[in-house]
């Protein structure tokens, strides 16, 4: 037997073992692959959620309620500001069928340095939580009726529980691909917290169009509704920037989306009531 | 955030230095296997006609590790299956390097290696508990050495 030697074909192009993919290109269809496989999950568990939110019994959602009691700390309720909205509250209430839920307002006031929000959140359970730079920047009482109407409408909505189910759906894949001790992981646990809870641009307008009809019906108009917002959108510094990448719909538009569904439903708008005294903040000690 | 720039730098740093290291192992068996190819290296049995003395076993053995960045693309192959092809150079390259030691192992006068095996093993990749035991191949080629008389 003759041996006639014949060397292998150099280089990878003519390797029959090695595949002619470049790594790259091999890593980038694997991340999109990646990607939409994570998008397919988040959906797919973000719809679970939404079911799974509508059906919770409010019995089970109250026993959340502790949930935001180390980020918001509950407040004293003999506070003036807190029985002052508390009525606003009950006059709102008696307008909607009872939900189970027992609600109750906590004013939040600042410690030193600390910024002033003018804002208010649902959390679950019932708690609205109002900071104390709301009551400070509101001119009338209508204007806090109105975003309370607007968390009772998150409430009756679910949409702080929705928001909830999803920052765990978040957390939950991030920890099952990157591992509980990973940066990503413990960043997104700690953003997806209570603080932040996220509502879409459509759960705002419904919110906004259930406060708007509870306002309607507690004060006999709608004086005073859009008042927060204009203030605000006198704030926001890049309009069309804050529209893209925020949650939140663009305060302008909103403005505009309430002043249409004011004419839609034919509300009037009356005079104003105004606040009482000692609405400022207190430094916390 | 420390983690993500951790990852990214030892993705990046394990492609550049991964592809250099592999592209001068390619080039530097392309040149050896051209050297030994006047030694054949077969899995024949039966020896050709004619006297032949055995000079015994000759083993040729490759330890090769998976640099990060064919490792996480492995990883993330894992999720969808199919071929592994970032892992196909490295098991081309240990196969060949092994061949060439082997050879390189032979005593002088050698003219054939006989009955030549391949054998592959997982190294260091199964320590328990530990799930990102990094992925190292040893590919051992062994055969008899044979010279013609």
């Amino acid at each position: 037997m003759r041996y006639v030697p014949k060397p292998q074909p150099a280089g990878i192009a003519d390797n029959a073992n090695v595949s002619k993919r470049h790594p790259l290109a091999e890593l980038a269809i694997l991340l999109i692959g990646a990607f939409l496989l994570v998008l397919a999950i988040y959906g797919l568990l973000g719809l679970a959620v939404d079911m799974a939110a509508r059906y919770l019994p409010v019995e089970y959602e109250m026993s959340l309620s502790g949930l935001g009691d180390e980020m918001f700390p509950q407040a004293a309720q003999d506070d003036a500001r807190t029985k002052y909205l508390s009525g606003i509250l009950d006059r709102l209430l008696s307008g909607t069928e009872p939900d189970g839920r027992s609600y109750r307002i906590d004013v939040l006031d600042y410690a030193e340095g600390d910024t002033r929000p003018a804002n208010a959140l649902a959390l679950p359970g019932g708690r609205i939580v109002v900071f104390c730079g709301l009551l400070e920047q509101a001119r009338s009482e209508n204007e806090l009726a109105m975003v309370l109407g607007h968390e009772l409408g998150h409430f009756r909505n679910r949409d702080h529980l929705r928001s909830l189910g999803r920052g765990l759906v978040v957390t939950g894949i991030s920890v099952l691909l990157l591992g509980e001790n990973s940066g990503v992981s413990r960043f997104l646990m700690g953003s997806m917290s209570i603080a932040n809870l996220n509502y879409t641009q459509l759960q705002e307008t419904e919110a906004d169009r259930f406060g708007l009809d509870l306002l309607h019906h507690s004060y006999g108009h709608v004086g005073g509704a859009t008042d927060f917002f204009s203030r605000m959108a006198t704030d926001e510094p890049h309009p069309a920037l804050n529209a893209l990448f925020s949650t939140h719909p663009l305060s302008s538009r909103r403005v505009k989306a309430l002043e249409g569904m004011t004419r839609d439903r034919g509300f009037a708008t009356g005079a104003l009531t105004a606040l009482p005294e000692g609405m400022q903040c207190k430094l916390e000690s | 955030m420390a983690d993500l720039v951790v990852f990214l730098t030892l993705l990046v740093v394990g492609y550049i230095v991964g592809s250099i290291l592999e592209r001068r192992h390619f080039r530097s068996i392309e040149a050896r296997e051209l050297e030994t190819i006047g030694l054949p290296a077969t899995n024949l049995e039966i020896l050709p006609p004619g006297r032949h003395e055995n000079l015994g076993l000759v083993v040729g053995s490759a330890v090769i590790s998976v640099d990060y960045f064919k490792r996480f693309v492995a990883g993330l192959r894992d999720l969808f299956g199919g071929r592994h092809s970032s892992y196909e150079s490295l098991i081309d390259r240990a196969r060949r390097e092994a061949v060439l030691r082997m050879k390189a192992a032979c005593p002088p006068g050698t003219t054939a290696i006989m009955n030549m095996r391949i054998e592959t093993a997982a190294v260091g990749s199964q320590h328990i508990g530990r799930r990102n035991g990094i992925a190292c191949l040893e590919v051992c080629a062994y055969g008899t050495a044979v010279r013609s008389l």
